[in-house]
């Protein structure tokens, strides 16, 4: 192989060197030789030999030549020469390369976050085989019907698993709810689960844990001896039989980091895993999981549902998981789409840079050019030189990004129902895509410039470089004007969800959230085996809350306002129409006084008045979507087999989000199921007298007096909308921090752009001035040339915002909308603002302008 | 008058026929080309060492150390399986162009 023998002789080259010297030698004196033989002098024969033999260092140099790589070779002495050049402008190089460092490094900081977020692989054994099915479109099937799945034997591996078991930790006087995942005792063996001391859940395992690392390190102080260890879990000691790797990452994906795993109680429904025969496509992955849901139909019917209809089957893994989980994917979108503008305008910068310095270094091309350097060699000089900065920009930029993400790992997300963190790590497709958008920026930065470059004309370069006036809309400047474009694309962004969170912390949910509290307790399953006594234990807790000092009224729900939701879709039959309305409306179980304690006005009927009662209370949008005009108290709607007759309406409210708006809702009168995991949970509000802070203690106190055993968390609302502020409160944080980069970055572009164009008119200026030009209407100069690329770029990046936006409108609170006109006003406000900097120290330059200097300027 | 302009892509053929008899210094391949053409085709030292390493390179040729008739040290170049197979290869091609030109500058 050729390449082989070129390396090779590398290594020899200077063993290469004197054998070409020595060859040389050898035909000049053979030469010599032959000439005497024909009669000259030996001194004469030698200069005679040497002239016909031509450059002896050109021919040594070409022969040399043989065994090199030119492109190689070409392209080294580009990048030398490119770092010298860079090197000499040091103000020009540190800007340039901040400039994508910004921009990468946020980029790529928020792709990590995209990436640990969406697609982490899940920590079991070939991951990609695991799916999880969904029999009948339901995401939980009860014990039994996973067990027949499992004794199908059509699948390698059949396993269980829930997310949102509460478990309670008695640890002295304290009692804890920790979030534990419920599992099949095959799990842990079926997905492979890696496991860092210890062992996994396995047959026969009662009351046994595997604990993750967040728990052993968090609440266990790291103890070596961990294993073993007992703990005191519902009321019953659990022993702790395993410990996960730090580095843990479940099935669900979506940074779910729970404290630990359990095996699952006897009547719990579970999440159905599956794993494949290795090559399995998704079509014969569903056959078979649909002769199984078939002949499961058959040995459990149920009524108006079928386990056969609407299967689906989810990888674990890849891109699968996003089409089941949209919203989250969209806004990770969103993300991912605005620090792509970041980095454009990052670019934009770096190539508005780069063609000053192209246009003041043309001579330096043109006499390349007349010294006989190709077109093409000097496109590619360039290139070589972007390619460079975008090197350097990468490299500081996954410094940044290193520092961002372990800033992001480092950040627990508080008063979430569940508790989420991410673990960022850097890995091979951050570098994959670190390169793709180095090199992207690269030609993106050095395309316009080098365009440019290739158009210029030797000649006219050297006339020592032309004097530009004023007006024309050259490519510079149309590269300012889309990065204010752009920049304003992304103030937009970053403007309306801090608009959005401000007005969710101050909109008036429906509801009062100043004097109201929650009670949330988690009961042993086992103290409470059935309804009556569960039902028994609500009515006692509900008088003793009732009797608290300060507390004006209690009352059962089924869940917390902006904490829990459910939604029922499907059709639904009114007494009033024959045809069916079909509505998705949120459905909640509340006890006697609830609205009165909320504070929700009831507008026809009534509230329920004792637990267990007949009938169904709505709201108005309920009403008027089912009803249309008519009173709807005393009539009924039905859904399946359920016939409910309307007691009350009352007001719409929010339910679970801030951007809930005129949803839909009925209630039913409260009663506890016996279930196990998430039925073991008794909530009330309550409506305080007094300041709510106040009363935290005294209850928590009280419900503990009931049963220690139970996990008591009592909460004022104030602080309890963590979850439904939760996607404002990142889209507010992040985009800010996004605008504000965005902003500075076009502030320094603009006024790049700007003090240049005041150094190549200094002569210009000058002249104005000597004819008589006061400050006004120098100021007036350059102030108006910013502000027509400044408007310009105002103009098209509103029309692209108002475009653009429109599918953040579900993420904002209603009465804010995409084209909401203050946070247009805002945008164009504090860019009118980052322009005016911008233009002022170019101005004051040109004030200071000695008419003088500046005529014998040259 | 000695021609210096070889055909193009003719050299490698050249040295390639040089060498067939056996080790040659460079000096040797260019005087014996000479020779055997008549004094008519001249191989610049300027072309023949750049292609001696390119040929190097590709395989064709090995080169050691020896000492020259004149008892100085030389750099003597012999063809290797693949040089040979080559030089094979290019007089087959060489000889049916050649003769293809013959024809239409005979009969067109």
């Amino acid at each position: 192989m050729e390449i082989f023998r070129k390396l090779a002789f590398w290594r020899r080259r200077p063993d290469f060197d004197a054998g070409l010297d020595d060859e040389i030698r050898f035909h000049l004196e053979e030469r010599a030789d032959a000439l005497e033989r024909g009669g000259l002098s030996r001194p004469a024969a030698l200069l005679q030999a040497r002239r016909e033999f031509g450059g002896v260092a050109r021919v040594a140099e070409e022969t040399r030549a043989a065994w090199q790589f030119p492109w190689l070779e070409d392209l080294f002495a580009d990048l030398r020469y490119a770092a010298r050049a860079l090197r000499r402008e040091p103000a020009f190089l540190s800007v340039a390369v901040l400039s994508l460092a910004l921009g990468i490094g946020v980029n790529t900081a928020i792709f990590s976050l995209t990436m640990e977020a969406l697609m982490s692989t899940p920590s079991a054994r070939n991951p990609s085989e695991l799916v999880w099915a969904r029999l009948g479109g339901s995401s939980h099937i009860g014990p039994a019907q996973l067990r027949f799945v499992q004794d199908a034997k059509v699948f390698p591996g059949v396993a269980g698993l829930r997310e949102d078991g509460d478990i309670n930790w008695r640890r002295g006087d304290e009692t804890q709810r920790l979030f534990a995942m419920r599992a099949t005792d095959n799990l842990f063996a079926m997905a492979g689960i890696p496991v860092y001391l210890g062992r996994g859940l396995q047959a026969g395992d009662q009351d046994a844990v595997v604990i993750t690392h967040r728990l052993w390190r968090g609440k266990l102080g790291s103890d070596p001896g961990i294993i073993g260890r007992t703990l005191i879990l519902d009321g019953r000691p659990h022993i702790v039989v395993g410990l996960l790797p730090e580095n843990h990452r479940t099935l669900m994906g979506l940074g779910l980091d729970p404290d630990l795993y359990a095996p699952a109680i006897n009547n719990d429904s579970l999440q159905l895993y599956l794993r494949l025969p290795p090559n399995t496509t998704p079509a014969a992955a569903y056959q078979r999981l649909h002769a199984v849901a078939a002949s499961l139909d058959q040995a459990m019917p149920a009524r108006d549902f079928h386990y056969a209809n609407d299967l689906r089957l989810t990888r674990v893994t890849g891109l699968e998981r996003l089409t089941a989980e949209r919203e989250v994917s969209l806004f990770f979108a969103m993300l991912m789409f605005v620090v792509t503008l970041l980095l454009g305008i990052a670019c934009l910068n770096v190539s508005g840079l780069l063609l000053a310095r192209a246009s003041s270094r043309a001579q330096e091309f043109a006499v390349r050019a007349s010294l006989g350097a190709g077109q093409g060699r000097l496109l590619r000089q360039l290139l070589t030189e972007s390619l460079l900065l975008a090197l350097a920009g990468t490299v500081a930029g996954l410094l940044l990004n290193l520092a961002l993400t372990r800033f992001i790992s480092g950040l627990t997300l508080e008063n979430l129902p569940l508790p989420i963190a991410f673990r960022i790590s850097p890995d091979w497709r951050l570098l994959g895509y670190a390169s793709a958008i180095a090199t992207a920026s690269a030609v993106f930065v050095g395309l316009v410039p080098a365009w440019r470059a290739s158009r210029a004309k030797a000649g006219d370069a050297l006339k020592q470089g032309e004097r530009q006036v004023s007006g024309k809309l050259t490519l510079r400047r149309v590269l300012v004007v889309a990065q204010v474009a752009t920049s304003i694309l992304v103030l937009t962004t970053a403007i309306l969800f801090a608009r959005n969170l401000l007005r969710s912390v101050s909109i008036n949910p429906g509801f009062d959230l100043n004097q109201t509290l929650y009670v949330s307790l988690r009961l042993v399953p086992d103290r409470y085996p059935n309804a009556p006594g569960r039902n028994a234990l609500a009515a006692q807790a509900g008088d003793l809350l009732r009797a608290t000092p300060g507390v004006v009224s209690a009352a059962t729900t089924g869940m917390i306002p902006f904490n829990d939701d459910s939604t029922y879709g499907g059709n639904l039959y009114v007494d009033t129409s024959a045809s069916p309305v079909r509505m998705r409306r949120h459905v909640n179980r509340v006890g006697p006084g609830y609205f009165r304690t909320l504070g929700v006005p009831v507008l026809a009927g009534r509230e329920f008045v004792k637990d267990g009662e007949e009938g169904a209370i709505v709201n108005e949008s309920f009403a008027r979507l089912a009803f249309g005009d008519v009173p709807p108290v005393g009539h009924t709607f039905r859904y399946g087999d359920t016939t409910q007759t309307i007691i009350g309406v009352v007001r719409d409210s929010k339910y679970a989000w801030f951007s809930d708006h005129q949803r839909p809702a009925s209630f039913t009168s409260y009663s506890m199921g016996a279930g196990a995991s998430n039925e073991a949970i008794l909530r009330f509000m309550v409506r305080a007298g007094v300041h709510p802070e106040s009363l935290v203690r005294p209850l928590r106190r009280r419900m503990l007096d009931v049963d220690p055993s139970m996990a008591v968390e009592v909460k004022p609302m104030r602080r309890a909308t963590g979850m439904a502020l939760l996607p404002s409160r990142v889209g507010a944080g992040l985009l800010g921090a996004m605008g504000a980069l965005g902003l500075a970055l076009t502030g320094i572009g603009l006024y790049g752009l700007l003090s240049y164009s005041v150094a190549r008119r200094i002569r210009e200026i000058g002249l104005r001035m000597a004819l008589g030009a006061g400050a006004g209407s120098i100021r007036r100069l350059i102030f108006s040339e910013g502000a027509w690329l400044v408007g310009l770029g105002l103009a098209v990046g509103l029309l692209a915002s108002a475009l653009l936006t429109r599918p953040l409108a579900q993420f904002l609170v209603d009465g804010l909308t995409n084209t909401d006109p203050l946070t247009y006003a805002a945008v164009t406000a504090l860019m009118l603002l980052a322009g005016a900097t911008a233009c002022a120290v170019p101005a004051r330059r040109a004030l200071r302008i000695h008419p003088l200097e500046a005529l014998r300027y040259e | 008058m000695p021609n210096p302009e070889l055909l193009p892509g003719t050299l490698y053929l050249l040295v390639l026929r040089t060498l067939a008899l056996g080790p040659l210094h460079g000096y040797a391949i260019a005087r014996r080309i000479k020779e055997c053409s008549g004094d008519f085709l001249l191989v610049e030292e300027g072309s023949l060492y750049p292609a001696l390493n390119r040929m190097l390179v590709k395989g064709w040729l090995t080169s050691e150390w020896g000492v020259s008739e004149s008892n100085r040290k030389a750099r003597f170049y012999q063809l290797t399986e693949a040089g040979r197979a080559r030089l094979a290869q290019e007089d087959h091609d060489f000889r049916r162009m050649v003769r293809a030109i013959e024809l239409v500058l005979d009969n067109a």
